[in-house]
């Protein structure tokens, strides 16, 4: 098991607020990166990158790697990954339990997997083969599930069978939990509850929308709802996390609106800790 | 039912309306070529045909979103037949891209009847087709118009892009326009700048091949100037290099 260092809170980067981020250095304590957009190493990407990761932690964030695909994943896309966790010396990177792709077709985002253990043995096959390439911990996010697949076990031991199995850690998004929560009729305490909250390295925070009969979509389009407040004090208080990140992608706010989320997050932390300086550079021992 | 062949099934659920239409009228449909077993019959039984069409309707935002951006003008400026136009191409292809190959791959269907809108297309198409280029530092040799395109527009994008991305303009009298595209090193954006027909002529001698010094001698001979009019123009073209090779626009 390897400590990992804790980072305090931060965004998520889009390239809009690149001089907004420059500008508020003192009030992020990392960036989250979406990897997928620095992996074929353009020189207008490589200079944003090396300017960021000169102010920040950098934390890499992938979308497109596809761990819940029964295939083999792409070698080179993994060696990407290395070369983009080297490039800005990353302490961890992460990717979605889904599958984005399957039998040549591109989905383009993130697709549910059934909670069975045959998926299970699939996603910890390759999150090993991902490990032993891109050499840094992994840590594996669930995701909202818009379409439920049947399966024999619950979304917790789920989680729980992939971060034991794969010996990686969890980033939580609790938004994804609230909107599953809401969807698919089940209490989010009690699913956290059943979480190795150990594993948990990294948190997710945002907001999405209501659609038509009520179903709560995940679109990263408003600002953090109450009831994902209520889980992060609910997380904090039970495990250390070593990097929380707000994320918004649609309709993006002025950058004081994330800033705002930042603070609260931060303000949540410390009043969980009782004031112990958890998110003050110390290092955390939760993730692989 | 295995993962795979699980996946397999899935897959065209979301991303191919022909598909979805078939399954849900006849579910039995699929499977006919490899029998299912009862296990595998009953996976697919459950699934929720509303489900399904929300997951493909959100993963078609999720291909629009980017593509939006990336063509904010004319975007803006079809509204909501833009989205409609990306329905249909998504119908057509189901398997997404890479953004930038998406919105390019798009725009060579988007065809519009309206001058103006036409003329815009054209001018999105050069923008993507700039950004997607490798953005070369100048080097030693002779300039080239690698990082940018020239080009003559029925408008003056150079003014009017900003207005229409911004809903501000929807129309406007046509104004024959040289205009470079380029995209400025180091950055994610392209820019459009209009230029004189003499500049135009000296960017369209720069060719990898001749000096810039060659391409100036050249225009100011074709002009017609005395030496005292070549002297200030040479001074005046060698500046306008300058500003355009430290911004990379030519490399």
């Amino acid at each position: 098991m390897t400590a990992l260092p804790s980072f305090g809170v931060g965004v998520s980067y889009r390239s809009p607020w690149r001089h907004a981020v420059r500008a508020q250095r003192d009030r992020l304590g990392c960036l989250e990166i979406m990897a997928d957009d620095y992996l074929d190493r353009r020189p207008e990407r490589e200079r944003e990158l090396s300017e960021l990761s000169d102010l920040f932690p950098l934390l890499p964030h992938a979308i497109a790697t596809s761990l819940g695909t029964d295939e083999p994943l792409d070698e080179g896309r993994l060696r990407q990954l290395a070369e983009l966790v080297e490039r800005t010396n990353a302490p961890w990177a992460s990717e979605h339990l889904a599958f984005t792709h399957a039998h040549g077709l591109n989905l383009g985002h993130l697709a549910s997997l059934p909670f069975s253990r045959e998926a299970v043995a699939v996603v910890v096959r390759n999150a090993r083969r991902w490990r032993s390439v891109v050499g840094v911990p992994l840590l594996v996010e669930n995701i909202a599930c818009v379409v439920p697949l049947p399966g024999e076990l619950t979304e917790a031991q789920f989680l729980t069978e992939i971060v034991e199995g794969a010996d990686c850690g969890l980033l939580l998004d609790l938004h994804n939990v609230h909107a599953n929560a809401i969807n698919h009729g089940f209490d989010a305490h009690e699913l956290l509850s059943s979480l190795p909250l150990e594993r948990v390295g990294q948190i997710h925070l945002g907001g999405g929308h209501d659609a038509p009969e009520g179903f709560r979509m995940d679109s990263h389009s408003s600002a953090t709802p109450e009831p994902v407040w209520e889980l992060l004090g609910y997380v904090a208080a039970r495990a250390e996390v070593n990097a929380v990140i707000v994320e918004w992608d649609l309709n993006l706010p002025p950058f004081e609106v994330m800033l705002a989320e930042v603070a609260r997050a931060e303000a949540l932390l410390r009043e969980a800790s009782h004031g112990a300086a958890r998110f003050a550079g110390s290092t955390g021992a939760a993730v692989r | 039912m295995a993962l795979r062949d699980l996946q397999a099934v899935l897959v065209r659920l979301y991303a191919d309306r022909a598909y979805r239409e078939v399954f849900f009228a006849d579910r039995s449909s699929v499977g006919a070529e490899q029998p299912l077993t009862e296990t595998e019959r009953k996976q697919l039984d459950a699934l929720r045909r509303d489900d399904i069409e929300r997951f493909a309707n959100a993963l078609r935002r999720k291909r629009l979103g980017p593509v939006r951006e990336l063509t904010p003008a004319l975007a803006r400026l079809l509204g909501d037949d833009f989205d409609r136009r990306f329905d249909a191409f998504c119908a057509d292809n189901p398997s997404a891209r890479a953004p930038l190959d998406e919105a390019r791959a798009f725009l060579t269907t988007v065809t519009v009847t309206s001058p103006f809108a036409n003329d815009l297309t054209v001018c999105e198409q050069l923008r993507l087709e700039v950004r997607a280029g490798r953005n070369a530092r100048p080097g030693p040799g002779p300039p080239a118009m690698v990082n940018s395109r020239l080009r003559q527009f029925a408008y003056d994008w150079a003014r009017l892009y900003p207005l229409v991305a911004r809903g501000e303009l929807t129309d406007a009298a046509p104004e024959s326009s040289w205009v470079l595209v380029g995209k400025v090193i180091g950055e994610l954006a392209v820019k459009l700048r209009r230029v004189n027909p003499t500049t135009t002529r000296l960017l369209g001698l720069f060719d990898g091949v001749k000096s810039s010094e060659q391409a100036i001698i050249q225009v100011a001979e074709e002009l017609g100037l005395n030496e005292f009019e070549r002297l200030k123009f040479r001074e005046e073209a060698r500046r306008l290099l300058e500003q355009l090779a430290a911004s990379g626009l030519l490399a």
